[in-house]
């Protein structure tokens, strides 16, 4: 008779939620997964590295003896030495202040417009959605015009229209760009909107708005960086070709863009002039490029080793 | 699904029209005063005000709208202010030398991306997928106006191998010449838009992957090859769909800091033009261009899409009330 | 590749054969009646460059049936910004397309730099001794590229053009008035004004001649001509008939019935080359065959390999300056505007924007010396930091802000903005800059004077800009802004009445005393300064000569000076 069932009262109780069960799958510290992550891969310590270094150099930059905009004509083109370690520009400006100079403007814009941009975007991708039907049809067609718009043609046309200067850059950049954020957050709510967890959390009576944010968002956070990092390279690279063009800030300041739209008028014969905005860019973006994408097999729930 | 795409064309309708409003707007938005290009100093003011009138500046803006718009659905965008010729004919005159630059580049970065970002994903963290990601890095990093001409400064002005710029040699007039041309301007349009789309497709192959699917067909015993040309493909080809639609908008609009660095004699470079010449009719009628040729993009994609993903489909259907 | 050879060989033999055609017994006769009343500097040059032709000319006869000389012997390359849609003479305007059509259309006559007048479909100019009457005789061997003579019909038709176009005939109207225009016969016609007007040279020289058998007489059917002008083949009264268009490029075919002479360049290609740096690449590359420099690093470069380009220089008859503009939102006062002047170093303006004085030179006047009314010894602004310190903390200059606009399309405008942008730091001045395109910038600029006050007059309070093609026997530009009715630029009217007068005075005495005044005047007001008379610079290909055999700016006026086999 070992096989009898025996019922007690234990039997009866009801089954207590087993916090430790549940905190493997989920309760892990972001924070700390990040630092894992970029510690094991030694392009993103780089991009993490370069990025502090870019950063502090650039918020110290008023420290250099020299004034970014005094002209020199005496040391015209001067070549990289102790005292000016990228050499001097046309007019004799060293070249090294006014690449740091040129760095706050890069990284300002760029981070100013991410951040207007993700938080536009995301808000208004994972609302319509999420919700659906008519506003999201409305909210929809809204964002289909701002990607139907040829954005680059009409930042090009704001920018000649509107009084140039850091804070146009910022708006029409992050006016021209929140629009695919929001669609790849819509696509991606609609998505997981079908899936069972989500259904599941809809029967037991959840509401919308802790639905949004509880399962939809967590799940999607790896596309909002993703797009964040996107972000705030394709707003430094945006700002770099409108300032080729012409249409960024006024002279004498300068960004990086700037500075290679003045270097490439002596890209045959003083290369290196182009060389270091271009690298300093290139690098900038890279490094924000890795460290999103980093940060995103850190984060995203899915992707657990 | 008939009723999807019906629905799906008659928003594209509604978009198109706030298109349009948007580029009229723009004219409205511009400092000064747009007779003022019309105008020139001798004329007396008698002939000036016959010139307003004969443009309908003296109409309100609503009116000016309506009149604009009626006309340009007929497919007339008015004249020039530059060139004093219709904006029309100039445009479509200009449009296949584009639609070539556009669809080659189209072409190559997507032959190139699905696979490497395939391999990428599937051997992640190899050697081979730290080679891949650092390209796409490098693509997606670099401006593409840097990338073009650091290519000129390497193939034309360096080796001598490849033409500058424009599209024929003057007087030769083969297929193989306008390859040679296109060279340059097609891998500097292609790689900034592969980038994005190799480092997607990557993702998501990494993402699928870890899917039980893959390894219900793991067990299964399919191959790896198999697995990724059957099942991952598939699934990752999701957002390149998306990403195709929107695509179109830095295709058409890349195509404008190219075609001006290359000096291809397409729509871009035209449109590049006009803006540094206030030539409005012309900016306007190659916003409504463009804002077309993306809104029919975006509907292809999203029809497209509900097709790849039953999901979504499944979600329409409810939403039609099947 | 074998189809294209042989249609090449073809192309080099007929043009050999059409070439020693009209060298046997027209180039020598062509060459010696081309300009006879031109001047004598140009006659000389004229000389020169007869040697050169016939020299050349048998070069090529003798290499062309060794089957080596392919067409691109013959062909000038030429890089243009953009493609044009349509060539008609009447569809330009900017620099860039007057360049682009040179080949095509000649003028009747223009005013040289020497102060004299290089003549083209006409060969004599006579104006009366009351300065009214103006009577010009076309050369009787001037031909449209049909064989059609060139006659006083073309010069009816393009009076009539300009009546259907702006309701009068602007080639004998003076302030308003409209005299009369008398075809005297085939030849000969005659421009009557209702008072004397020195200015009307530069109207006439400025004429467009339109082919009246072409359009039938039939104004609008030109206005409306732009498929018969984006077609090959189109009548041309230049040099060269355009033989071929593409989507970025057409290409200019020698005339062999050109009344002057045929041309040693059989054929010039305008080709648009793409933004930056991409011209100078393509230049190296052997793509183009010459391009305006305008740094001193692109000039030392070229100049150190003679073996491999020519430098060509000439002056660009050109005046830039700086405007302070009377509506400004500073509204600067005489103090303000004297202390801005003090501060401003001319020769480091040279020195930063240009590098050299091969570029630009420091000018003193509002005339440039290739106009015969200028005067060396107008005295020049001076610098004087310490006085712009002093003048602009007294007049309260010290800590303004002011917006200062320039034309991005003009060459080292932008460089300029930066020097004075430092220079005017010194004296506490700050300067808000705004470079724009010339589409954006001229309605800006001259909001007061030609855009009837259009709002945007009082959205800046310096800005540069410049005169161009200042040659000549008159003010010229500096006239119309002397004498400027609506008071655009904040002179007194007492130089408006005096540049009149200038422009009715047939004195030639009278008239110099009277410009010198008038110019000391002006800039005593302190409303503009000269800032630089430039130097037009180019670098072509060592196989290229000539290039400034008739030193005119937009280039090239004269292309049968022009030899690509030097």
């Amino acid at each position: 008779m070992e096989n009898k069932i025996v019922f007690d009262e234990n039997s009866f109780r009801r089954l207590e939620k087993k916090e430790k069960d549940l905190g493997t799958v989920y309760h892990r510290s972001f924070w700390k997964e990040a630092v894992k992550e970029i510690k094991s891969n030694p392009m993103a310590v780089f991009a993490v590295v370069f990025l502090v270094v870019i950063i502090i150099a650039v918020l110290l930059a008023p420290l250099s003896p020299y004034d970014p905009n005094q002209l020199n004509l005496a040391n015209k083109f001067a070549e990289p030495s102790l005292q000016h370690p990228f050499g001097c520009d046309a007019y004799g400006r060293d070249y090294f202040t006014r690449a740091l100079y040129g760095g706050r403007v890069s990284l300002l814009v760029g981070f100013a417009a991410m951040l207007v941009t993700v938080f536009i975007g995301t808000t208004i991708g994972i609302f319509s959605g999420y919700i659906g039907g008519k506003l999201d049809m409305l909210l929809m067609r809204f964002t289909d015009i701002f990607l139907a718009l040829p954005s680059m043609l009409l930042m090009i046309v704001l920018n000649t229209i509107l009084k140039p200067g850091m804070t146009t850059l910022i708006a029409v950049l992050s006016l021209f760009s929140w629009a695919s954020v929001a669609r790849i957050t819509r696509a991606e709510t609609m998505s997981l909107k079908e899936r069972d967890f989500v259904i599941a959390a809809k029967n037991l009576g959840a509401n919308s708005v802790l639905i949004a944010v509880k399962h939809i968002f967590p799940n999607i956070l790896g596309s909002v960086i993703v797009a964040a990092s996107l972000g705030v390279a394709s707003a430094i690279l945006t700002e770099s070709s409108l300032s080729f063009l012409g249409l960024g800030i006024s002279i004498p300041h300068a960004s990086w863009g700037s500075m290679l739209q003045e270097a490439q008028g002596y890209i045959l014969d003083k290369p290196i002039m182009a060389i270091y905005p271009g690298l300093l860019i290139l690098l900038t973006v890279l490094s924000f490029n890795i460290l999103g994408d980093v940060l995103r097999s850190a984060l995203e729930p899915k992707i657990v080793k | 699904m008939l009723k999807y795409c019906l629905k799906k064309a008659g928003q594209v309708a509604i978009v198109m029209l706030l298109i349009s409003f948007f580029s009229f707007a723009i004219i409205d938005l511009a400092p000064g005063d747009i007779s003022s290009m019309y105008l020139t100093e001798d004329m007396s003011d008698a002939e000036k005000q016959i010139v307003i009138e004969k443009l309908g500046l003296d109409k309100s803006m609503p009116e000016q709208y309506v009149a604009w718009l009626q006309e340009a659905l007929k497919g007339n965008f008015g004249v020039s202010l530059s060139y004093k010729t219709p904006v029309a004919p100039m445009l479509t005159k200009r449009l296949p030398s584009t639609i070539l630059l556009m669809g080659t580049s189209l072409l190559v970065s997507l032959a190139l991306s699905i696979p490497l970002g395939l391999i990428a994903g599937y051997k992640k963290n190899t050697w081979i997928d730290n080679i891949i990601s650092g390209f796409a890095y490098f693509g997606m990093s670099i401006p593409s106006f840097y990338f073009g001409m650091l290519m000129i400064i390497l193939f034309t002005a360096t080796l001598h191998w490849l033409p500058s710029s424009g599209m024929h040699t003057v007087g030769v007039n083969t297929p193989s010449d306008t390859f040679q041309h296109m060279i340059m301007p097609v891998l500097t349009m292609a790689l900034s838009t592969m980038a994005s789309k190799t480092r997607y497709v990557r993702a998501n192959t990494i993402g699928q992957l870890s899917e039980e699917y893959v390894l219900a067909s793991k067990a299964k015993g399919c191959t790896p090859a198999k697995i990724l040309r059957k099942h991952v493909l598939k699934n990752t080809l999701l957002p390149i769909i998306t990403i195709l639609g929107m695509n179109m908008a830095s295709l058409v609009c890349g195509s404008f800091i190219i075609e001006s660095v290359f000096g291809w004699p397409g729509v871009g470079s035209f449109a590049m033009e006009a803006i540094g010449k206030r030539d409005y009719p012309i900016i306007m009628a190659y916003v409504m261009l463009s804002g077309f040729i993306l809104v029919a993009g975006n509907l292809v994609a999203d029809i497209l899409y509900s097709f790849a993903d039953p999901r979504i489909k499944r979600g329409i259907d409810i939403a039609n009330g099947k | 590749m074998m189809k294209k050879r042989i249609f090449a060989l073809l192309l080099v033999a007929a043009m050999t054969l059409s070439m020693t055609a009209c060298n046997s017994g027209t180039t020598a006769k062509d060459t010696n009646t081309a300009t006879p009343e031109t001047t004598e500097s140009t006659e000389t040059k004229e000389n020169t460059e007869t040697k050169e032709n016939t020299e050349t000319k048998e070069n090529t006869e003798t290499t062309a049936p060794a089957e080596t000389t392919s067409e691109e012997n013959d062909t000038f390359t030429v890089a243009i910004s953009y493609m044009p849609d349509t060539l008609a003479p009447h569809s330009g305007g900017s620099d860039d397309y007057t360049s682009m059509t040179r080949p095509l259309y000649d003028k009747l006559f223009i005013e040289n730099t020497t102060g004299g007048l290089d003549y083209y479909l006409a060969d004599s100019l006579e104006v009366s001794d009351d300065g009214l009457t103006y009577t010009i005789h076309i050369r009787d061997d001037a031909n449209w590229s049909d064989g059609t003579p060139i006659t006083t019909a073309d010069i009816q038709f393009c009076a009539d053009y300009s009546i259907h176009k702006y309701g009068y005939n602007r080639y004998i109207r003076v302030n308003g008035v409209e005299g009369s225009m008398n075809i005297i016969d085939d030849k000969t016609i005659e421009f009557v004004l209702p008072e004397p007007y020195n200015y009307q040279i530069i109207t006439l020289s400025g004429m467009n001649v339109y082919p009246s058998h072409v359009f039938n007489g039939d104004p609008a059917a030109l206005e409306s001509a732009t498929e018969y002008y984006s077609t090959p083949g189109f009548v041309t009264s230049g040099a060269y008939v355009v033989s071929e268009i593409n989507e970025d490029s057409f290409v200019c075919t020698a005339r062999d019935d050109y009344y002057r002479g045929t041309p040693q360049v059989k054929k010039v290609v305008m080709k648009v080359i793409g933004s930056g740096s991409t011209k100078s690449i393509a230049f190296e590359n052997g793509e183009i065959d010459y391009m305006r420099i305008t740094t001193i690093d692109e000039l030392e470069k070229y100049e150190a390999q003679t073996d491999k380009y020519n430098i060509f220089s000439m002056s660009e008859a050109r005046l830039n300056y700086l405007q302070v503009n009377p509506f400004g939102p500073a509204n600067l006062n005489d103090a303000q505007r004297e202390a801005l002047f003090y501060a401003i170093n001319g020769d480091e303006v040279i020195a930063g924007a240009y590098g050299s004085e091969k570029l630009a030179t420091n000018p003193n006047s509002l005339l440039t010396p290739e106009m015969s009314l200028y005067n060396p010894d107008t005295p020049d602004y001076v610098y004087d930091l310490d006085k712009a310190k002093e003048l602009a903390k007294s007049s309260g200059l010290e800590g303004m802000t002011l917006t200062y606009i320039f034309n991005k399309d003009r060459a080292n405008m932008e460089a300029v903005a930066v020097v004075l942008q430092q220079q005017l730091a010194q004296i506490g001045v700050t300067l808000q800059i705004e470079g724009m395109d010339s589409s954006s910038f001229f309605p800006r600029f001259f909001a007061a004077s030609s855009y009837n006050f259009n709002g945007q007059e009082t959205t800046w309070d310096l800005g540069t800009n410049g005169w161009d093609s200042m040659k000549g026997s008159t003010l010229n530009q500096a006239y119309s802004y002397l004498n400027q009715s609506s008071n655009a630029w904040g002179l007194t009217d007492t130089c408006g009445e005096l540049a009149a007068k200038i422009n009715t005075t047939t004195d030639s005495e009278e008239t110099q005393k009277m410009t010198d005044e008038v110019i000391e005047l002006a800039l005593a007001q302190h409303r503009i300064y000269p800032l630089t008379y430039t130097n037009y610079v180019m670098v072509s290909q060592k196989n290229v000569t000539g290039l400034d055999c008739s030193p005119i700016v937009p280039e090239f006026i004269d292309y049968l000076g022009i030899s690509v086999n030097g």
